[in-house]
């Protein structure tokens, strides 16, 4: 409610709640839609009975409408049909506020208000607030208008000149703030597109074979990284990839993606680890200006069934941290580098050495993530994870692959900042 | 209800960590008509707490509980794909976002939850364990949530859980909160800001009809005491190291390290008391860790150890020290 010195400035309402809400809204929403709904909330909260943002988006008109004792309306559909979209850009082209007197229960009321908010609820909500006029504000950022606050009150208060004045003033903060949502939502949405292509797929799931994987990512706001885990081939014969592009975030991403690529092609030809490395290593050198861009160490794998149900895993280590074998008994068997990191050498050559995993053994493979990961003193190392797999001989993937994370995440603190990527994959044969 | 048969088959299966048979008795009294909250209720989440009390008592080790979870673990998310299947209509709508507190590992209670709201018919994302703000932040821009759902069963879990809170209202999104780490009475969900407490799947459901569709920010917790909480934090790992060491000063045998392994537990509850300055917080931490101590011989003095290093390290902070030397006190509020 209005205070005394509202009151000596002409408002009859309180603006300077408008202000304190408006200032929780503005800067911290960066989705258009939500920041329409929070923006009517506030305004109907504080100053109007009655008040819709329509803005001109990326992807067309959005609007969201509010009347006080009212649901929002345009909350699961925002978009604005074209007379409406019409009547807006009418408005707009006027530049400054204006302030419409609402002809009293005549059929051009109705067709004022129908033009203004389409077959909505909010003609008939308006409508029944007896208004007598309506308070058009246009929102103007970069010296041209982007959007348009329509405001009314419930009959007969109407706003006065220095609410109108002081109204005009809020929309200008107003519409620089949308504006700036509207690019960053815009460039969001490019983002993602890309981020989408960057991202693995999901794992298949092999029916005899438990798999269970984990992947965070050092810098979270971007969600991608350069660690990477894939797995791809038939229920009999599969090609398991996990592996550490060097550096973090998108660059790292856009690497990871290209050796990721290389691995699935050169699978389709022979799934040897050994051949798929040494392929995707002459790829990276040739393809790559500076070996800096390129480095990458990697753990490729292939997984033949065999009748038993057991399968038969031969590994190719190109100077990453070494995969384990967890047998069903408890015992850790490590399998250490074939040859050195991909990316460097044109003529690097590797080897590989193969292992029989039986029902209920797991190969669990990792970054050096989580070996690096470092608590206040030391870092979590070999021994750390031997730590974390005391004990789960047997157990399922999953749980092999959650019990690490969990080990590495408290071994980190509370607050740790010096995060980098990890990622985690174990497969264990199921035998049935 | 659910016959013996399949209890004990099911249960057979989670102590011999076979999640596929495990699966497979869940998915067979699905399939034969028992209601799928039943089976998430009686079947699943009770051999779960079966399984929590069989570590607390020392007849497990923590690697057997670990497998045994990950086996309850997997029978929801293959009645999730089970319902997924047959979901003859595609939900519509603003989904429900779940998530967990950061450090906040304990999965299963989220992902019945998921299961059930799925099973009613609403849309839920779910983002599973141990969830950072910034993974919240992305995934509230990216799906547009109607609420965002935060699941926390560990009291140390609350201080995190708030840091969702703040997240999820800063932007408008309702929040509510639930699981173990919160009273029945919903007391610290209300101090932590959250819009609403659901103690269960039910009431949840007969709430989220009721929930704004916008909310405030959460106002910042400014007691004496979450000032403490606040100051305690950045000088955490240095303490835990101190109280890890101190603990372990009467050897490596398992009882002491079961208590070690405790240590950032109990800080977290430390905070999570200070934060809500809710001393029953600090009540429940401590009666936690006696249990701990009763069904491990040689583990009682190692107790006594850490409390002892504890109140060394917080003579700084006369709340924290308070709610230390009173234990179980209910302090008169003014």
């Amino acid at each position: 409610m209005s205070t005394l010195s509202d009151a000596g400035r002409g408002y009859r309402r309180d603006h300077e709640a408008l202000l304190a809400q408006l200032g929780e809204v503005l800067g911290s929403v960066h989705r258009p839609t939500r920041a329409l709904e929070l923006l009517v909330d506030a305004f109907v909260d504080t100053v109007a009975d009655f008040a819709q943002v329509a803005l001109r988006g990326g992807q067309g008109w959005i609007a969201v409408g509010r009347t006080a004792g009212h649901q929002v309306v345009g909350v699961d559909d925002h978009a604005v049909g074209r007379r409406r979209a019409e009547a807006i850009r009418d408005l707009l082209a006027r530049r400054t506020a204006e302030h419409w007197v609402l002809p009293p229960d005549t059929p051009e009321r109705i067709e004022v208000l129908g033009n203004l908010f389409g077959a909505t609820p909010l003609v008939e909500q308006l409508d029944s607030l007896d208004a007598v006029s309506l308070l058009h504000v246009p929102l103007v950022a970069r010296g041209r208008a982007l959007g348009i606050l329509t405001l009314a009150r419930r009959g007969p208060e109407d706003f006065t000149p220095e609410e109108i004045g002081a109204l005009e003033d809020v929309a200008g903060r107003v519409g620089t703030s949308l504006d700036v949502s509207v690019v960053v939502a815009d460039n969001r949405h490019v983002a993602s597109v890309l981020r989408t292509a960057l991202l693995p797929p999901p794992l298949p799931s092999a029916h005899d074979l438990d798999v269970a994987s984990y992947n965070r990512v050092a810098q979270e706001d971007v969600t991608v990284g350069g660690d990477f885990i894939d797995l791809h081939g038939t229920d009999e014969d599969l090609t398991m990839l996990l592996g550490d592009a060097v550096g973090k975030g998108v660059a790292a991403a856009v690497a990871a993606k290209r050796i990721r690529s290389s691995v699935r092609t050169a699978a389709l030809v022979d799934r040897s680890p050994d051949r798929v490395l040494d392929l995707t290593n002459r790829v990276l050198v040739t393809e790559v200006t500076s070996p800096i861009e390129s480095f990458a160490t990697a753990v490729c794998g292939r997984l033949r069934r065999l009748e038993d149900g057991a399968y038969d895993v031969t590994l190719t280590n190109a100077g990453h941290p070494p995969p384990i074998i967890l047998r069903r008994s408890g015992r850790l068997e490590y399998v250490e580098s074939h040859g050195p990191a991909l990316g460097v050498f044109e003529d690097a050559e590797y080897g590989s050495s193969t292992h029989r995993l039986e029902i209920g053994d797991i190969l669990v493979c990792y970054t050096d993530g989580i070996t690096e990961a470092r608590g206040r003193a030391d870092m979590f190392g070999e021994d750390g994870i031997a730590n974390a797999l005391a004990g789960l001989g047997g157990a399922p993937s999953s749980a092999v692959v959650e019990r690490l994370a969990m080990s590495v995440s408290s071994f980190m603190g509370v607050d740790s900042l010096d995060r980098d990527d990890a990622a985690i994959l174990a497969v264990r044969p199921t035998g049935v | 209800m659910i016959d013996t048969a399949a209890r004990e088959g099911y249960w057979d299966a989670v102590a011999t960590s076979d999640p596929l048979r495990a699966g497979r008795v869940a998915a067979d009294l699905v399939a034969s008509g028992t209601p799928l909250p039943t089976v998430l209720d009686d079947l699943v989440a009770a051999a779960q707490l079966r399984v929590g009390d069989l570590w607390a008592a020392n007849e497990w080790s923590v690697a057997r509980e670990h497998a045994a979870t990950a086996v309850g673990e997997h029978v929801v998310r293959r009645l999730r794909r089970d319902l997924e299947a047959q979901a003859t209509a595609r939900r519509t709508g603003a989904p429900l976002l779940m998530v967990c507190a950061e450090k906040e590992w304990h999965a299963l209670p989220a992902l019945l939850l998921t299961t059930r709201l799925e099973h009613a018919g609403h849309r839920v994302v779910y983002l599973g364990p141990d969830v950072s703000t910034t993974a919240l932040q992305i995934a509230i821009d990216e799906h547009n949530p109607r609420a965002t759902l935060v699941s926390a069963s560990l009291s140390s879990s609350l201080f995190f859980a708030r840091r969702h809170v703040e997240t999820s209202t800063s932007v408008g999104v309702p929040v509510v909160v639930g699981g173990a780490a919160f009273d029945p009475g919903g007391v610290r969900a209300q101090r932590l800001g959250a819009t609403a407490h659901a103690a269960s799947a039910s009431v949840l459901a007969r709430r989220l009809p009721d929930l704004p569709a916008r909310v405030r920010p959460a106002p910042p917790l400014t007691s004496d005491s979450a000032r403490e909480a606040y100051a305690l934090v950045p000088g955490l790992s240095v303490v835990a190291e101190a109280l890890v060491s101190r603990a372990r000063d009467g050897g490596s045998g398992a009882a002491v390290v079961a208590v070690a392994d405790q240590v950032p537990h109990l800080l977290g509850t430390l905070v999570a008391a200070l934060l809500l300055d809710d001393p029953a917080i600090m009540a429940e931490g401590r009666s936690w860790l006696r249990a701990v101590a009763e069904a491990r011989p040689g583990a009682a003095a190692a107790v006594d150890r850490l409390w002892e290093e504890l109140g060394r390290h917080v003579r700084d902070f006369p709340q924290a020290y308070d709610l230390l030397r009173a234990p179980g006190e209910t302090r008169t509020h003014n």
